[in-house]
């Protein structure tokens, strides 16, 4: 790609998707139904940018100033105090109600043109947002008219040297891009911005659509508004810096250290699958113990039961759990993932992570979430997971609930691309007795054992023993004996 | 009603700027338009000014004016705009009707 300048809009994954930021001195149409979060982006990106040197000029027609700087305040951006230090200026451009216009005959958008070109004078601005291009040009002139209206807002903007962004509205989330429908042409981005309805959620997400001279991430990304701000997830992960030392830490069950060879693998996500009273939350609940017995910060989140259960189930068992949390080291945190949209529950993780900065994240299950989501949210929301943990360098262990007998099958592709290791828990009866197993399916970059392992649950958690071949054979031939015995 | 009409002094002046560009196209058939049509009113009680908005931005920000021509009627309130060079149109005659001053027979 060429030599492209950008400018960062410090918008949280913004910046990933358009591989850099805005394009320096052109114009950037954002366009989105109302309340898909256009003024939102505007103003986030108007505040970065002052806050970063760059004086911008926001013009409100749709708002009033006082309704622009409230709005932004509230989300944090602190647009009051970007006023006062004279790095931004609002121009309230917003038209009267009563006072009405007439359109008759011949006219061009020159007045608003030469305005800006004071205004960019007196301010010393060099980025501008214009809320909306929809409102300036209502009502609306001919489609020729409207063509080089637009082209001479455009052409204004790109010789005073601003960098620009140009909201607009759209008619529909998929069909014609914009109301005016001549926007996108003139524009070196274009970014649409959509409010999705996903079975019984409602879903945002962002897509450049269009980027001129750069290349930019493809699709619809989710995003979601939160008190403070636009934050968009990136579907792939950031680059972290690679250790060249592979560093292994303990599972927190010696069997399973054993079965991978050591441990397991420092930055990488681990998936537990298992049926219904398979072990995940006790394994869980070990992994959480034993990284916070070596003084590293380990969060867990359970989607599954209230925390006091969680806690106390744990201490039934003797993990001592409580008072790991009372020292600090652990943290868990429970959530209902019904009670929240997954947009939200990210940015929730998120800003846990970034507060808490722990270097072991547990979730148990993401089955929960998955079942109270599409599948489509479903997968976007782990994709995000994975960005967010791997972001950081942190490990992880992700645990999903299958039915019985399937957990060392097939995982769906994005969840076994997200996963660096599988390890699967099961069970069979077998008569009397339940033989509980355990494999490691997959393990990125580390030698494992592919033999099952037998499982025992008691005191202090799980033991977990290298199965014979003559052993575990037998207990198959006990499960089959047991199968037929009932057919 | 006694069906009185105002007439005279008592009458509010409408106050009426024209903004236009010095390199508009527009420009001089908006000024005729607009001349042509005042010239049917009495121009007592009509006071026109023309604004080129590249000498006067700031006056322009103050009216609030993005378009060019733009006849705005300042006075009385509320204000009206006009945008347009005002060709084939009774705007600017409608205005003024609508604010009490009737064309002069």
């Amino acid at each position: 790609m060429s030599m492209m300048k950008k400018i960062r809009t410090g918008v949280p994954g913004f910046d990933v998707l358009t591989t850099g930021g805005l394009p320096a001195g052109r114009s950037t149409l954002v366009v989105g139904r109302s309340g898909t979060g256009k003024t939102v982006l505007g103003l986030q990106i108007a505040a970065h940018l002052c806050r970063t040197g760059t004086r911008t000029i926001v013009v409100g027609i749709e708002e009033s100033k006082e309704d622009l700087i409230a709005t932004g305040d509230t989300l944090g951006f602190n647009l009051s105090g970007l006023t006062t230090q004279g790095l931004l200026h609002v121009a309230d451009m917003m038209r009267a109600l009563d006072e009405p216009t007439i359109i008759s005959g011949e006219y061009d958008v020159m007045g608003l043109v030469h305005r800006l070109e004071h205004l960019v004078a007196q301010t010393g601005a060099q980025a501008i947002v214009l809320d909306s291009a929809t409102a300036l040009f209502t009502p609306r002139p001919p489609q020729d008219l409207l063509r080089s209206h637009f082209f001479q807002l455009v052409h204004c903007f790109r010789r005073l040297g601003l960098t620009a962004i140009i909201l607009a509205e759209a008619p529909s989330d998929y069909a014609q891009l914009t109301t005016l429908g001549v926007e996108d042409y003139v524009c070196d981005m274009v970014v649409i911005m959509r409010l999705n309805v996903d079975g019984e959620r409602r879903r945002r997400t962002i897509e450049v659509a269009k980027y001129r001279r750069s290349g930019h991430y493809k699709g619809e990304f989710p995003c979601t508004i939160t008190t403070r701000g636009l934050a968009i997830f990136p579907l792939d992960a950031p680059d972290r810096p690679e250790s060249e030392r592979i560093e292994r830490y303990s599972s927190g069950v010696a069997g399973l250290d054993e079965m991978t060879n050591g441990g397991f693998l420092r930055n990488s996500i681990m998936l537990v699958r298992g049926p219904t009273g398979s072990g995940k939350t006790m394994l869980a609940g070990l992994f959480a113990r034993a990284g916070a017995l070596r003084s590293e910060r380990v969060v867990y989140y359970g989607f599954e039961e209230p925390r006091p259960t969680l806690i106390r189930n744990f201490d039934q068992i003797g993990l001592g759990i409580g008072e790991l949390v009372r020292g600090g080291d652990l943290k868990i945190q429970c959530r209902y993932p019904e009670a929240t949209s997954l947009e939200d529950l990210l940015v929730d993780l998120r800003l846990g992570l970034e507060e808490f900065q722990p270097s072991l994240v547990v979730m148990d299950s993401i089955s929960s979430i998955e079942h109270a989501s599409s599948e489509k949210g479903f997968r976007q929301f782990m994709i995000g997971v994975a960005s967010i943990l791997r972001g950081h360098g942190r490990s992880a262990l992700l645990t999903q609930t299958v039915l019985a007998g399937t957990a060392a099958e097939h995982t769906a592709p994005y969840l076994s691309t997200i996963a660096d290791a599988i390890i699967s828990l099961d069970y069979s009866p077998a008569g009397y007795e339940l033989n509980r197993t355990m494999r490691v399916v997959k393990m990125r970059g580390s030698a494992h054992e592919t033999h099952p392992y037998r499982l025992e649950f008691g005191a202090g958690g799980l033991k977990i023993e290298r199965w014979s071949s003559d052993g575990y054979e037998n207990a198959v031939r006990a499960e089959d004996r047991w199968k037929d015995a009932r057919s | 009603m006694s069906g009185a009409r105002p007439s005279g002094a008592s009458t509010p002046r409408v106050e009426l700027v024209l903004y236009v560009g010095a390199d508009s196209s527009h420009t001089a058939a908006a000024r005729r338009n607009c001349e042509e049509r005042l010239a049917r009113f009495d121009h007592r009680r009509v006071r026109f000014e023309v604004c080129d908005v590249s000498q006067h931005p700031d006056r322009a920000e103050d009216d609030g004016i993005c378009f060019r021509p733009v006849l705005l009627k300042r006075r009385p309130l509320p204000r009206a705009y006009v945008v347009g060079d005002l060709s084939n149109s009774t705007a600017l005659v409608d205005l003024l009707v609508s604010c009490g001053v009737e064309p002069l027979r």
